[in-house]
């Protein structure tokens, strides 16, 4: 007979049952009787105490009864599942299946549930009631459900955000391929992400803006969080190795971003890397190898079509200025001359193929190991990588290697800490390849007549070509410069976590980097033969340091079932600190030795900066019922870059949300997820420069006496700004979250209004101050948009097919600049096109139209036209009507950042075949031509002349060519003097990104040979491209190294660096 | 199964510990105030003797650039040349799209360097200083009073700054009157003579350069526009350069400016320009450029332009033989690293082109050949009796070392000659506008030039749009100009 004894309130002595089981144990009895009833027993002898709550009987001693449950999961194939975590629901006390998908685990009594989860599957919580053996079905786990997500010190359930996060897991890079900078692999995964790939070298780094351009002079670049590291120092991330990434979360609106406050206006990418599992150690190997070429070649004028050209313009000029073309060639002035040959009957101008010269096929070689697993102490992640890359461009190469361990250890049942370590180099070579100056510049822009060797030693002698430049100094620079740039770095973190109550945590989080660049640079006596001097050589190297240290205390507790709380309140401080040095050394009398050693001349310099940051960070989440929700967050920021009389500020955001789908009233078949969102909040950019409120000494000189001798003194070069202080963005964001169809389709749709003030600008002062300007906080752009992110499970079963489509707009508007508004006039280093004007957008085009060529003279003069205009002279719009055509007919023409960007990307799944498929494309904006905008007669005449956009040219009324292009003249006055839309494109592409087709070899085979998993797949990059550019290598392109030269100036192409088409076969093995 | 004891945690020692730890980082706001590392801030400077000297040596540096505009105003604007093209036209008074700030901007921000150290100079201790802290302060007023001098011939009325304004400061800044502005000048010029010592540095100021300027001030104020007259004031100064200063005319008029006469025995002060490569890295080194300044013509539109040798009233107006002709005027092409001079142009500065460097020519303020024909514009202007030669025969020892004969009373008013003297003399020296001006005879001078239109107004220079755009109407501009 058994004792029962219980408190009459915790027990419904109402309730009735009848139970009928044979050979079962008290306990078996006790779990069925009591299921879904909160209430607890314990046996002691014979008595059974029943009551509510974790039964606390100090004064009997506890029956330490245990019992074996064993069980075999499998998913729903029915294929077992080895490595699934089966614990003991609200304890540690747990195992992992084995590689039949069995486990046995040994239970303690009372216990009630078990829970059953393995990546990518639905957690299963399956009731014990007096079981002993379980199968259990895991199901595929919808994405984008039950998800955690990282929202800057801390994490929270993706159900429960209520801001604007976009995340990207490892499995959406993976189908993206692996052998790309982490920065690339976002590009068309994160609606209101642009990901501007300017070049396609190797280790370069695209621009990212999240949400826009939402500054004028300061940084644009958002910031990343890599565990917990922030950095806006993008050549930090290059050397990342994105295989061992887990998730990247970006946080886009204010509500997400306060809570890094006065560095959150650019947007947070929080970067998350791998970390083991408790198990059987996994190991995972993959090779992948393949080919590269350029995605696209341009339309260059041939050597004969070139040697027409400028015969044309240089007869055109000559006859322009007085004289006849019956006289000698030589006595033309020298820049009108060319090789009388040229006007011989038969001679047949040669042809080389500039572009067959410049580009080549580069091989790539990727490999990357890691083992993953964990036992009693923790778990552990480690990787190791290497990357080979041949450009596409002669003698351009990347290499790299990173090596990452991820560690936790369980030092107590309340206490873990966490280690990470990332050493890594890459090796650039020529990594100024492309851009303004580079020697790709100069060398695609060779004429064609000329074999591109022409003038090297060893190579063909120099023709007479007149006043024709050819750039034989940059093709031996293509050819024997060495230009090497490296990186090494090593990214390092540690946290202890504290359970210092079951709801209270605290962390504390040291982080660092330390970043060595060293770039030299060597030109041996072939180049420097050809300009006359000696060899010369240089050094420039930077080293970057930051330290972080950041203190969390995190409470989460749930009152009354309902009213769900997470409060953290912390502290942070970080420093960085940048040194930076170069040497040149030049007159080497000889090449032999490739260091600056046997330099004759040596010139250096060294110099340092720095700034620190230290806050207070708060945030409240609160939910009602898992119905309502709040969130507040709050972050006091104080910034050396700041002036001294606005060291401080506070950066508040709030965020609502409405869970409509938990709401009782809500039933709907259609349905299954729904979700209201609106943030309002505060934000800042510290993007400044570290000193600019400071007043600086510039140095200067003085000679004086008989002697001349030389004195230097100092003076205040710039007026400080007290008061000068970080630009702030007030952002407001309303989303939506749905999902449809038992989330077969989920939807997410945000719009956004951002609006920046207190923009850096400088400020004209009036002179007799000492200075003409001082930069203020001033002026204000508005940025807003729409973003989109579908997806949808379009199939599902043996054979499946996901789709992910992303779509968003950007609209951005200069609402204030400073006091008189006075526009901003920018661009290229030789042409200003750029105007950014109140009512505008950032930076816009502001050219002259051309619309034609004059055919006659009577068209002349029945039109309005530009003074002097003559038949065959380009035709310009009369923009402002006021029948004169001028210089103030120019306009608006184009945006420089794209109105749109979307995405496609899917995916198809049968049986051991998977492919996916990723579009992505851009449009509505612009994109120029630098050196197609220059005329004939300038000091680089042959750059802008080399495009094919000459090739059918006026030559008189009755053969007036393609309507567009000019007649060419060497003496260029008036209109075709000016710089015109004719090399301004649109810069909308679309593009097939990436094309990967994966077949994993069956299990029964790979078994054999010991191996738990074999995939061998072909990789396809910028499989396909369209746009409506044909004299741009890359639409996406920009003016200098990755970086437009100024936000308000941009939107160039000058010799870009193209994209690569890359085929690359791999092979996947784990075990 | 372990069941964890949270209590046996002691969880209250935990925030103890951590709160401590939140407390000691926090407190330190000393992590926030960081300072520029490559670079100094100006808080740090102008703290002793040597930064202070630096600081003046910077003041001094501030001639850069703005020698070459000192030269193109009283070249274009005077009668002595014209020409159409690029910068230059800014200085000649009917053109007005084309105006130049320069001359304002560099000359306020020179003010500003001298008045940083006039102010810091208050906060040192005298105890602290090997030479007199009131020689340092004599050599900041004198370049104070100096940048004053110019900008007041130039614009007239002006803000009277001497310390660092804020934008509202500025702003609300009236032009005060020319007497006010004179009144600070002649106040700091004569800090100036009272404080600085007689020896002399080249390149910097003494006593004599001191008393030359003010001199200078005195005669400038005795003529037109503000006719109150101040020779009597002016002579002494002078008498004291002749007697004291052991400054003497330089034998061959053409020494003066070449390379190896630079810094001669008549040079009382002038802006010195290294030769030597590592001088010129900075560009405020760069004193005078022709390429920047008196312009090259290298393309064939230019060569027959304005500066026709038939039509230059200044190549017309030489006597025969007056060496100085050839030694001011370039006839014949010159050519430097990149670009060829030809016609009539400058010359004085090209003697200094160094190949591989540039321009390297000092720019001459005061040298002897003007105190003595000041002193004798004084002794006419006065009938103060002569401690030397008397007014003819210091015209004539000028004269006869342009290899010219001896002038006297009867070929014609002393006045006369001595300007035409002083016109050849001073060459692209920043003299010959002022001349014009102070005897009101610019207006009949330049309607001979073909300047058809020139009026009283041009007396002064328009303060430059830009400026009075800044001062958003705070500010009336000069008489006749169109903003």
């Amino acid at each position: 007979m058994n004792l029962f004894s219980f408190k009459n309130e915790d027990l419904d002595l109402e309730k009735k049952m009848n139970i009928n089981l044979k050979n079962a144990t008290i306990f078996q009895v006790m779990d069925i009787a009591l299921e879904g009833q909160e209430v607890d027993y314990d046996v002691y002898e014979r008595q059974v105490i029943l009551s509510k709550g974790e039964i606390t009987v100090p004064w009997v001693n506890r029956i330490q009864q245990e019992k074996t449950v064993t069980g075999f999961v499998s998913d729903q194939q029915g294929n077992p599942l080895p490595g699934v975590t089966v614990v003991v629901k609200g304890t540690t006390t747990g195992t992992v299946t084995d590689a039949e998908g069995e486990f046995s685990l040994s239970i303690p009594a009372g216990v009630k549930v078990l829970q059953f989860s393995f990546v990518g599957m639905k957690t299963q919580e399956i009731p014990i009631a007096g079981r002993t053996a379980f199968t259990v079905v895991m199901e595929e786990e919808i994405i984008g459900i039950e998800e955690v997500v990282a929202i800057g010190y801390g994490t929270r359930e993706r159900a429960s955000i209520t801001s604007a996060i976009t995340s990207v897991s490892f499995e959406d890079i993976e189908d993206m391929g692996t052998n790309m900078r982490l920065d690339e692999a976002l590009k068309g995964k994160a609606a209101g992400v642009l990901i501007r790939e300017s070049s396609g070298q190797a280790g370069d780094a695209p621009y990212i803006r999240i949400r826009g351009t939402s500054t004028l002079t300061s940084g644009n670049d958002p910031l990343w969080v890599i565990d917990g590291v922030p950095t806006t120092d993008r050549s930090v991330i290059s050397t990342m190795n994105i295989s061992s990434v887990q998730s990247i979360n970006v946080l886009k609106d204010a509500a997400a971003s306060s809570i890094y406050g006065s560095r959150g206006a650019n947007g947070v990418i929080i970067v998350t890397t791998k970390k083991g599992e408790k198990g059987k150690t996994k190991f995972n190997a993959s090779l992948k190898t393949g080919l590269q070429k350029e995605e696209k070649r341009v339309d260059f004028l041939t050597g004969p079509e070139q040697i027409e050209y400028v015969k044309a313009a240089r007869d055109n000029a000559y006859v322009d200025l007085g004289g006849s073309l019956d006289d000698p060639i030589d006595e033309r002035t020298f820049e009108l001359q060319y090789p009388p040959e040229w006007n011989e009957p038969g001679f047949v101008a040669p042809h080389y193929d500039v572009q067959d010269f410049v580009f080549q096929t580069g091989e790539i070689l990727d490999f990357s190991v890691n083992a993953s697993g964990g036992a009693d102490f923790g778990t552990f992640y480690v990787s190791a990588d290497y990357l080979n890359e041949e450009g596409i461009v002669r003698r351009t190469n990347y290499e790299r290697a990173s090596v990452r361990a991820n560690a936790t250890f369980d030092l107590t049942d309340y206490m873990s800490l966490n280690v990470s370590l990332n050493p890594s180099r890459s090796v650039t070579f020529m990594p100024g390849a492309w851009g303004k100056g580079s020697v790709l510049h100069n060398t695609i822009t060779c004429p064609q007549m000329f074999p591109p060797t022409t003038g090297i030693p060893g190579y063909e002698p120099m023709p007479q070509y007149g006043r024709f430049r050819i750039q034989p100094l940059h093709t031996a620079r293509l050819l024997y410069i060495d230009d090497e740039l490296s990186q090494d770095q090593v990214m390092a973190n540690g946290s202890l976590t504290i359970d210092i109550l079951p709801e209270l945590e605290y962390k504390i989080m040291g982080g660092y980097y330390y970043t060595v660049r060293d770039q030299e640079t060597f030109s041996d006596l072939r180049i420097t033969t050809i300009q006359n001097r000696l060899p010369y050589g240089s050094y420039g190297g930077n080293r970057r340091r930051k330290y972080v240290g950041d203190q969390t205390l995190t409470y989460e507790k749930i009152f009354n079932n309902v009213h769900n709380f997470s409060i953290m309140a912390g502290f942070s401080a970080e420093q960085y600190k940048y040194f930076s040095s170069s040497i040149s050394g030049s007159n080497m009398p000889t090449d032999m030795v490739p260091t600056l050693n046997a330099a004759a001349d040596i010139n250096g310099s060294t110099g340092a900066n720095e700034w620190s940051l230290m806050s207070y960070l708060g945030r409240v989440n609160y939910d009602y019922d898992k119905r309502y929700l709040l969130n507040l967050n709050i972050r006091r920021d104080g910034c050396s870059r700041f002036g001294k009389d606005r060291k401080w500020g506070v950066f508040p955001s709030v965020s609502v949300g409405w869970r409509i789908e938990n709401e009782d009233f809500f039933h709907s078949e259609l349905f299954s997820r729904l979700k209201l969102r609106a943030s309002y909040g505060l934000m800042g950019n510290n993007q400044i420069g570290n000193y600019t409120h400071i007043a600086t000494m510039g140095m200067a000189h003085y000679a004086i006496g008989t002697g001349e001798s030389l004195n230097s003194g100092y003076y205040p070069s710039n007026l400080g700004n007290r008061e000068l202080t970080w630009e702030s963005m007030r952002s407001i964001n309303l989303g939506v979250n749905i999902g449809l169809f038992d989330d077969r389709i989920s939807l997410v749709v945000d719009a956004y209004r951002n609006v920046t003030s207190d923009l850096l600008m400088n400020v004209e002062l009036p002179a007799h101050t000492g200075f003409g300007s001082q930069i203020m906080n001033i002026g204000e752009v508005m940025n807003e948009g729409i973003e989109t992110q579908i997806t949808t499970r379009n199939l599902v079963g043996d054979f499946k097919w996901t789709t992910n489509l992303s779509f968003s707009l950007n609209d951005n508007i200069v609402r204030h600049l400073g006091p008189e508004d006075a526009p901003i006039l920018s661009g290229a280093w030789y042409g200003q096109s750029n105007y950014t004007m109140v009512g505008h957008h950032i930076g816009a085009f502001y050219l002259l139209d051309q619309i034609g060529v004059w055919n006659t003279q009577e068209e002349i003069d029945n039109n309005p036209h530009w003074e002097g205009s003559e038949p065959g002279d380009p035709r310009i719009l009369d923009w402002n009507k006021d029948n004169v055509c001028d210089e103030n007919d120019a306009h608006m023409m184009g945006r420089i950042q794209p109105v749109y960007t979307f995405s496609m990307g899917n995916t198809f799944r049968y049986k051991n075949f998977d492919l996916s498929l990723f579009l992505n494309a851009a449009g509505g904006n612009k994109i120029m031509n630098v050196l197609h905008n220059r005329g004939f007669g300038s000091s680089s005449e042959n750059k802008a002349i080399h495009y094919g956009w000459w090739r059918d040219f006026w030559k008189s009324a009755e053969d007036p060519g393609n309507g567009m292009t000019p007649q060419p003249n060497a003496n260029r006055t008036g209109a075709q003097a000016k710089w015109t839309d004719k090399a301004l494109y649109d810069a909308s592409y679309q593009r097939l990104k990436n094309v990967i087709l994966g077949y994993t070899l069956p299990s029964t085979l790979t078994k054999n040979i010991g191996l738990s998993r074999v995939r061998i797949y072909l990789e396809g990059h910028n499989v396909w491209l369209h746009d409506n550019a044909p004299y741009v290598y890359n639409v996406e392109a920009d003016l200098s190294e990755g970086q437009p030269i100024s936000t308000t100036g941009s939107g160039y192409e000058t010799a870009s660096y193209p994209l690569p088409r890359q085929l690359l076969f791999g092979v996947d093995l784990s075990f | 199964m372990k069941i964890i004891n949270y209590k046996k945690m002691r969880a209250l020692s935990f925030i103890e510990i951590i709160l401590t730890v939140f407390m000691l980082i926090s407190c330190n706001e000393d992590f926030l105030q960081l300072e520029p590392i490559s670079s100094i801030s100006e808080g740090k400077y102008y703290q002793n003797e040597d930064q202070i000297n630096g600081a003046l040596i910077a003041t001094y540096s501030r001639f850069g650039g703005l020698a070459h505009e000192f030269v193109t105003l009283a070249g274009f604007r005077s009668d002595n040349f014209q020409f159409w093209q690029y910068s230059e036209r800014a200085y000649a008074a009917n053109d007005w799209s084309q105006w130049r700030s320069g001359l304002w901007e560099g000359l306020f921000n020179m003010v500003f360097r001298a008045n940083q150290v006039i102010n810091n100079l208050e906060d040192l201790d005298e105890q602290d200083f090997e030479t007199n802290k009131s020689q340092y302060e004599a050599e900041a007023r004198f370049l104070r009073g100096y940048a004053y001098f110019w900008l007041v011939r130039c614009y007239g009325q002006l803000p009277i700054v001497t310390g660092a304004l804020s934008m509202d400061e500025a702003l609300d800044m009236p032009r005060s009157p020319i007497s006010d502005v004179y009144t600070m000048i002649e106040e700091d010029l004569q800090f100036a003579v009272s404080n600085l010592e007689g020896d002399s540095h080249k390149g910097i100021a003494n006593k004599y350069v001191a008393e030359a300027i003010l001199a200078r001030v005195y005669i400038m104020q005795s003529g037109y526009p503000v006719n109150t007259d101040k020779y009597n004031e002016a002579i002494p100064l002078l008498e004291d350069i002749i007697q004291n200063g052991g400054y003497e005319l330089e034998d061959n008029y053409a020494d003066i400016f070449t390379l190896e006469g630079e810094n001669g025995p008549e040079v009382l002060w002038s802006a010195v320009c290294d030769d030597d490569q590592k001088g010129r890295q900075h560009s405020e080194d760069h004193m005078l450029d022709p390429n920047a300044g008196p312009n090259h013509h290298s393309y064939g539109e230019y060569q027959t332009g304005e500066n026709d040798f038939d039509r230059s009233d200044l190549w017309l107006s030489f006597e025969e033989g007056d060496s100085r002709k050839e030694v001011s005027v370039a006839t014949t092409g010159f050519t430097s690293d990149w670009v060829e001079w030809t016609g009539l142009w400058c010359k004085k500065y090209l003697y200094g082109y160094v190949q591989g460097i540039g321009w390297t020519s000092d720019y001459i303020f005061v040298r002897y050949a003007n105190i003595l024909l000041l002193y004798a514009e004084s002794l006419h202007k006065t009938g103060h009796s002569s401690i030397i030669e008397d007014k003819w025969g210091i015209v004539n020892r000028i004269r006869n070392r342009a290899d010219l004969s001896d002038v006297s009373a009867s070929d014609g008013d002393f006045m006369d000659i001595l300007m035409t003297e002083r016109r050849h003399e001073f060459i692209w020296e920043g003299v010959r506008w002022f001349d014009l001006v102070r005897t009101n005879t610019f207006v009949e001078e330049l309607k001979k030039v073909r300047h058809d239109n020139a009026a009283d107004y041009w007396k002064f220079l328009p303060i430059p749009k830009v400026e009075m755009d800044k001062m958003a109407g705070q500010w009336e501009n000069n008489e006749g100009y169109p903003w």
